[in-house]
């Protein structure tokens, strides 16, 4: 365990010292929000932010626009009720937010790039995308800049300089939960891979962790790799045909989250004994472990929906208080929890029908005195506006 | 005479038109100069889509190319994949290429419909499939850069751009390919295959040749695409199947063959752009997902069946 851990220290270090040249910000991190960047996707942008100095185009109240590229699954449904539910009204009656414009391009690159652009001539003061190519928003990211507005990725990353990001560092997640899963089970055994979306950035950074983590364990093999499209019936699909057409031993299931409760009703109808299979905050999956508690020991929570949102929304408030942000990507680790204290929420007639999330809470994923590292200038953006008054 | 083969035309302008009064009032600024800029940038890869699948309706036997989507994307991922990450990013290389693979795939296809006999829908129904999956094998995810000559053209705010002189390039050639007499075995082909074999029309070179002008334009489509996301992307191109499809029916383009144009698939993809920012004028908040889809549903939907009521052949009073 102490060898593990100096391993990591020393990781860390060699990381941080190799992309000091290149990141100056990143130096300026506690030590501990330092940790989280360790093994990020090769293409997250991690050099010093371009709004570290930065004042936006008007005072508040602000407008935020929401360039959202699906509105198709539980996941982005949550995310964006907590933004407009629950955030907003907070926000407006602080006096910070005067609005919030949504727009919708279902998973069209063209119709996110004119809508941005849109958003940008419309007035808005800040806009917050999600889970896009992480290069073809570019332009309008440097279009938005060039006006005085601000882009932030939540939940994903963009690469442009302009651009700010903020989520899991979903590489060393893919890494933890696959690492965990084969430890679950004794070291080895035949493991199927639940991914995302095939091609979609979120999804190969997870599963490019999570197929390090398979290497190093010379027992475990990787038997087959379906894409459950982060959405409970799809897995469950993909799944079942899976299991229907390969008769091997599967020992355990390291699944992306979003949609574990498809891949266990999967197991379920398949009439084979379930297996272990990763969670990651459906509560559907979680009621079965409530009901099943010796199923398994632990969860984790890599992209809890609300909670990524208001992450994401926070930063942007931050920034456009001229907070100073000081890497262009925000990045937290990945939550494991164990499995009593992960369903200790649920009541005893939950259901696996469930579409509902279990989240650890903003308190838990961007605590105030975490969120202050990340920026030059810290103060709770909810009281800033008084203090500067 | 000229009227009635401009019948079609009607509807699809009416609709820009429509569109057009909304958004000059919903989101004016879509009509300055750089709104315009921007709006010919985003626009070019569905309207070259349109087009690029206008020559293969025309030629029938319910010749709707699926495949356009992941051909656009697989020329798309080949140039960031096999070509920009290679040094090979002059632009002449990489126009001749662009065109070249579309050509190439075109022809593979049509070859597919003329001898193996397979109908159209499925031949490019296979493609689609086959394209995608290969597109996820270049690249498996978006990334790449794209030739920084062309990257550039995604900024968008010059009227007078790469992308404009593509479309002017994209109109002159469909123009003087219909001044052929090629093109009028085309449509013949497309409005009775039997008659048009009987009439001496060399029906395997049309269909050939109508392929080889969809190669042209879906090169130019990826040119486009790639301009704009900067970025090679796996899956973006599969997208603007359905899209160009729309845009087709909506233009006026007969899919039974024979009818239809060029013009009508632009006015039909203008539209569907002008739908879309219509639409992102107006906040629908928490439900703005069910509600954009809903309302491009309902458009798109009123728009075709006033599309089809109008054109549809009169039967003559006994």
């Amino acid at each position: 365990m102490r060898k593990g851990i100096a391993t990591s220290l020393v990781v860390v270090s060699a990381m941080l010292l190799g992309t000091a040249a290149n990141a100056e910000g990143l130096d300026e991190l506690p030590a501990e929000l330092a940790a989280a960047y360790e093994g990020v996707d090769e293409g997250q942008p991690i050099k010093a932010s371009a709004y570290r100095e930065w004042t936006p185009r008007s005072e508040p109240p602000w407008k935020i626009g929401y360039a959202s590229s699906y509105a198709g699954n539980t996941w982005r449904a949550e995310g964006l009720k907590r933004l407009t539910q629950e955030l907003f009204p907070v926000y407006k009656d602080a006096g910070l937010v005067e609005d919030i414009v949504v727009t919708q391009s279902d998973l069209n690159d063209a119709r996110q790039i004119q809508q941005m652009r849109q958003l940008v001539d419309q007035g808005v003061d800040a806009i917050i995308v999600c889970c896009s190519n992480p290069v073809a928003l570019n332009k309008a990211v440097e279009y938005a800049y060039s006006k005085g507005v601000v882009v932030f990725s939540y939940s994903g990353y963009l690469t442009s300089e302009k651009a700010l990001n903020a989520s899991s560092n979903y590489t060393l997640g893919g890494y933890e939960i696959a690492k965990a899963m084969i430890e679950e089970v004794g070291g080895k055994g035949n493991f199927l891979l639940v991914s995302g979306i095939a091609g979609a950035a979120s999804s190969e950074s997870f599963d490019t962790g999570a197929k390090r983590a398979l290497e190093e364990f010379p027992d475990a093999k990787l038997v087959g790799q379906v894409w459950g499209n982060w959405t409970d019936q799809v897995a469950q699909t993909e799944v079942q045909k899976f299991l229907a057409t390969n008769p091997t031993k599967i020992d355990g299931i390291i699944a992306q989250g979003s949609q574990e409760t498809g891949v266990l009703k999967a197991v379920l109808q398949s009439g084979r004994d379930v297996m272990p299979i990763s969670l990651a905050g459906s509560a559907g999956a979680a009621c079965y472990l409530k009901n099943n508690p010796d199923w398994i020991s632990h969860a984790f929570q890599i992209w809890p929906p609300g909670d990524e949102m208001e992450l994401g929304f926070n930063s942007v408030i931050r920034t456009l208080q001229n907070q100073g942000p000081k890497v262009q990507s925000i990045l937290r680790g990945v939550y494991r929890v164990p499995s009593e204290e992960y369903v200790s929420g649920l009541s005893a007639d939950c259901s696996v029908d469930s579409t509902e999330y279990i989240q650890p809470g903003i308190d838990v994923w961007f605590p105030d005195d975490k969120a202050a590292g990340y920026f030059l200038r810290p103060s709770d953006p909810l009281e800033w506006k008084a203090a500067s008054n | 005479m000229l009227s009635n083969r401009l019948s079609h035309l009607w509807v699809p302008l009416g609709l820009v038109l429509i569109l057009g009064i909304m958004a000059a009032v919903r989101a004016p600024q879509t009509f300055t100069y750089v709104g315009l800029a921007g709006a010919l940038l985003v626009a070019a890869p569905l309207i070259l889509a349109a087009v690029a699948i206008t020559p293969i309706a025309i030629a029938g036997r319910g010749g709707v190319d699926l495949s356009i989507g992941p051909l656009i994307g697989f020329v798309n991922v080949t140039i960031v994949v096999w070509l920009s990450e290679n040094g090979i990013t002059h632009p002449i290389l990489v126009f001749a290429y662009a065109i070249l693979a579309a050509c190439a795939w075109q022809m593979l296809l049509a070859a597919f419909i003329i001898f193996v006999r397979i109908s159209p829908i499925i031949a490019s129904l296979a493609g689609f499939m086959i394209l995608q999956g290969v597109n996820l094998v270049i690249l498996s995810r978006p990334g790449g850069v794209a030739p920084e000559w062309l990257g550039n053209w995604g900024w968008g705010t010059e009227l007078l751009s790469p992308v404009l002189y593509i479309l002017l390039a994209a109109f002159a050639i469909w123009f003087l390919f219909q001044r052929t007499a090629m093109f009028q075995h085309i449509r013949l082909m497309g409005a009775d295959e039997r008659t048009a074999y009987t009439s001496g029309v060399d029906i395997i070179k049309a269909r050939f040749a109508a392929h080889l002008m969809a190669g042209v334009f879906a090169g130019l489509a990826a040119l486009c695409l790639t301009g704009l996301i900067g970025s090679g992307d796996p899956t973006q191109g599969n997208t603007l199947t359905l899209q160009a499809i729309t845009a087709l029916v909506l233009g006026g383009t007969s899919l039974a063959g024979g009818k239809g144009g060029i013009t009508g698939s632009v006015l039909g993809a203008v539209a569907m752009y002008l739908v879309f920012v219509v639409l992102s004028s107006f906040n629908f908040g928490a439900i703005s997902g069910f509600m954009t889809q809903l309302l491009y549903g309902l458009m798109l939907v009123f728009a075709l069946l006033v599309a089809l009521v109008t054109t549809a052949p009169r039967t003559r009073a006994a």
